[in-house]
């Protein structure tokens, strides 16, 4: 046992010895979410392409029906952390309470979904074309949440993914105008740790899905600093208008279907924190009928405090 | 409520943090004097860049190409303005009519860099 424990040891430290080298590589010493004079915001429906020290909190709206076909107005409140260990890598730690108050006049009942974590590696980053790339595994901890509220399984749900972004800086001068536009997208596997669970007197299949999306997004300071200064004045001129889509497609295990929603919406990008809105539309039948509507803030801790929190544990 | 208490920390430390933190962010342009895509008459004497938070001057640099030759115009160091950190400016030579390219690169104090450029015309 002592013999096969230390042989595993051995055999892992070969690829952990290799991912602390990657990741501290050095750096050009350009913060993240940037790449070269693109700056990439926080979205806030898809999971963002780059590693950073921040903190956001998101609430939402929405009209429509859960997993059982139940029509519910649901406010969901999430936060998450997330902390560069190294320039490159960083870990993250989620949860969300839901407020669930089903339209048929049933009990109103809410509670925690299951807690997050996460870890991304922000393996590309091109400043000369502004693009950047990550992959990331996220775990849904089965067990943590409530089990009567969406996301609070007693299964466990492992997520890993890749994550990207583009800036269309490179565009030629007869388009100019199009260069402040960016685009973000991602795929990403969610795989529950059991097949099936017990629930209610009954086995039921717990399948695998496919979940990806993007945003849309057209920078008003990258207009006025670096393509034309039209004059826009403050507030507007820190304002990024967004569309952002997310998919999820059930893949096996007797469950078919994709729901998603379309989440056209304005962030706005301050110095140390960041807002956004967006509506929440459902674009098909099945996620839901009604429009909703989610709120960001979104503290950027690296520039709220570059020399501590907002560093990373190792490496500069 | 089994995550509320550990989230709770984390947030109330994270605020603590920003409450006894350095106020100092990454520096962005706010706006250049010869303003981004202007075409302009007189040619401007510097270019004067302002940011939104204050740079090290002394580790930050400007560069003026001319488009159409992308020549360098030779021009001194780049400079800071004594009681407005906020500020650099390249003085400038007399420039004939033609489209410059302005790059800028600079240092925030808190350590992280940006960098841009940007266009303009003088008729």
């Amino acid at each position: 046992m002592t013999h096969k424990y230390n042989k595993k040891l051995h055999r892992s430290l070969g690829p952990a010895a290799l991912l602390i080298s990657l990741a501290l590589l050095p750096t050009s010493g350009w913060s993240h979410g940037w790449a070269g004079k693109r700056f990439f915001p926080s979205t806030l429906l898809t999971e963002d392409p780059f590693v950073n020290d921040e903190f956001s909190f998101i609430v939402g709206h929405i009209k429509g029906p859960d997993e059982d076909g139940v029509l519910n107005r649901t406010t969901n409140m999430e936060s998450e952390y997330t902390k560069t260990i190294f320039p490159n890598f960083g870990i993250s730690l989620g949860g969300n309470v839901n407020f669930i108050d089903p339209v048929n006049g049933d009990a109103d009942h809410s509670g925690f979904s299951n807690m997050e974590v996460g870890a991304k590696y922000q393996f590309f980053t091109s400043a000369r074309y502004e693009s950047l790339a990550s992959i990331g595994l996220a775990a849904s901890i089965g067990g943590t949440g409530n089990p009567n509220v969406p996301e609070g399984d007693a299964f466990s749900t492992l997520a890993p993914g890749i994550f990207f972004g583009q800036g269309f800086g490179f565009l030629p001068k007869n388009m100019k105008f199009l260069r402040p536009f960016a685009f973000t997208g991602l795929v990403q596997a969610n795989v529950p740790t059991t097949r099936e669970s017990f629930i209610d007197g009954e086995f039921s299949r717990n399948p695998n899905t496919l979940t990806w999306g993007g945003a849309i997004e057209y920078s008003i300071p990258y207009l006025q600093a670096f393509v034309k200064d039209v004059g826009i004045p403050a507030p507007f001129n820190r304002m990024i208008p967004v569309v952002e889509a997310l998919a999820t497609k059930c893949i096996d295990r007797a469950c078919s279907g994709t729901t998603g929603t379309i989440n056209p919406g304005v962030m706005w990008v301050g110095s140390y924190f960041q807002l956004g809105l967006e509506a929440t539309i459902p674009f098909n039948d099945a996620t839901g009928k009604h429009v909703g509507v989610m709120a960001q803030f979104h503290i950027l801790i690296d520039d709220v405090a570059p020399k501590s929190l907002g560093r990373p544990l190792f490496g500069n | 409520m089994k995550t509320a208490t550990p989230l709770c920390k984390i947030a109330f430390f994270l605020l603590l943090q920003l409450w006894l933190a350095a106020v100092q962010a990454h520096a962005f342009i706010d706006h250049s004097q010869s303003k981004t895509g202007a075409e302009l008459d007189v040619p401007p004497k510097a270019i004067v860049l302002t940011f939104d938070k204050s740079i090290e001057a002394a580790f930050s640099s400007i560069k003026i190409v001319r488009e159409e030759s992308q020549k360098v115009i030779a021009t001194g160091a780049a400079q800071g303005v004594e009681g407005e950190s906020d500020k650099l400016v390249l003085p400038l030579s007399e420039l004939s009519p033609g489209e410059y390219h302005v790059y800028w690169e600079i240092l925030a104090r808190d350590g992280h860099r940006t960098m841009g450029d940007y266009t303009f015309v003088v008729r």
